[in-house]
């Protein structure tokens, strides 16, 4: 009798995920709750980091039926893994977005490719450590510093690394007020970085309604492999900017975004799984993030300094920085660091061109790189 | 190799694409559209 009760007890402790937990579940779950602390004490991206801390929390907990297949969160994950859930974000983003500055200023586009200089850097340095192809061309979109497309190239290029590329792309998102400064007041002069530019031209109604049309036609005739994306985008925003359909851009930027958000958030917590994640890979992608983030920083403000020099001073360099994609982020720094140097230098709409012509870049370069690399 | 070509090709894509917007304000002297509209 005796016997058989213990052999139960047994048998019922063993269907625990007490009786499964290693010591790197433990230290899964304490990264989980970092992240939720960043999220909910320093306020860093709490959109983001709530999700993906809980759910890595509960992914590290063993047998958990939430991430087993047929789980919600397996299910939230099949949803990113069919490629389902970075166009709806998308989607969201274009209905939220004024491309107003970009279209006014069309000069400052170009540091949207002068920016994504780290992506290359990163993605030569992973080959050089001995990932392969795919997988440098995945580490290296960290350094566009756009979550959707990140996670679009990884599924297609190395879904393996999902996990660790995601974490670090959001994580560097949302430290870019910390990275980007240093790097920018050691790159430009004091009067430099006083630059006030002119404001910019009014741009129509005819103008913002063509905009979408033309580049979803032209990123779909020449990237067909991140036309999904852009295509999304351009319709967020063509609802947006036609005016006429304020009930569609109000639910692509608000419901749509707030029910993908917890979808993707879910998801990528979801594929932190210790024995997945705690590995010298991810210490290796994360400082590579790191590299792409630095030297896409410091190639968008020499770049800057250049067209500086060439149109006579009238652009102030610090809007470099800026063409990385994180919208509005990396506008919101440059206008930050402008403001330590003259309070009266409002550089938020000058950066916000490069900025929104940085999610085109990585986009760009993306498509580029699945193009030559033969991925559809 | 692929990092330059691409770090290349997509320089001459985002030109593009400023030239296209270069040429936006164009747009006006064809027609115009209400700016002022609501549902």
């Amino acid at each position: 009798m005796y016997e058989q009760v213990m052999s139960f007890l047994v048998v019922l402790a063993q269907q625990t995920g007490l009786a499964h937990l290693w010591w790197g579940n433990l230290v899964m779950i304490a990264v989980g709750a970092v992240l939720i602390y960043l999220a909910i004490s320093k306020k860093y991206e709490p959109f983001l980091l709530i999700g993906i801390g809980f759910a890595c929390i509960v992914s590290n907990v063993p047998g958990s039926d939430l991430t087993q297949p047929g789980g919600l969160f397996n299910i939230a994950y099949q949803g990113v893994a069919q490629l389902i859930v970075p166009p709806l974000i998308f989607l969201g983003v274009g209905a939220m977005t004024d491309f107003g500055p970009m279209i006014a200023n069309p000069s400052l586009v170009i540091l949207g490719a002068a920016a994504h200089l780290g992506i290359f850097v990163a993605m030569i340095a992973a080959k050089a450590i001995g990932f392969t192809i795919g997988e440098a061309g995945a580490i290296g979109i960290i350094g566009g510093a756009d979550g959707p497309m990140a996670i679009y190239v990884t599924m297609k290029l190395a879904p393996h690394l999902l996990p660790q590329i995601s974490v670090a792309a959001y994580s560097y998102m949302a430290l870019m007020p910390l990275i980007q400064p240093p790097i920018m007041k050691l790159l430009t002069t004091k009067a430099e970085r006083q630059i006030v530019m002119e404001q910019t031209r009014f741009v129509s109604r005819l103008e913002r309604i063509v905009f979408p049309i033309v580049i979803a036609v032209v990123v779909n005739f020449l990237l067909p492999p991140v036309a999904p994306l852009i295509t999304m985008m351009m319709l967020g925003n063509l609802f947006r900017e036609c005016m006429l359909v304020n009930r569609l851009a109000d639910t692509a930027s608000n419901e749509i975004m707030n029910v993908i958000t917890i979808v993707l958030t879910v998801a990528i917590g979801s594929t932190m799984e210790a024995s997945q994640f705690l590995n010298i890979q991810t210490l290796q992608i994360i400082l590579l993030g790191l590299v792409a983030f630095v030297f896409g920083t410091a190639s968008g403000v020499v770049t800057a300094r250049i067209m500086n020099k060439i149109s006579g001073g009238k652009i102030n360099p610090l809007v470099g920085s800026a063409g990385i994609a994180s919208v509005p982020i990396a506008a919101r720094v440059s206008h930050m660091v402008a403001q330590k140097e003259n309070p009266y230098n409002f550089l938020i709409m000058h950066a916000m061109g490069p900025n929104l012509a940085g999610v085109f870049g990585t986009a760009i370069s993306g498509g580029i790189m699945l193009a030559l690399l033969g991925v559809k | 190799m692929l990092s330059i070509i691409d770090f290349v090709l997509s320089f001459i894509f985002i030109a593009g694409i400023g030239v296209l917007l270069k040429l936006s304000p164009l747009l006006n002297r064809i027609g115009e559209v209400d700016e002022d509209l609501s549902e």
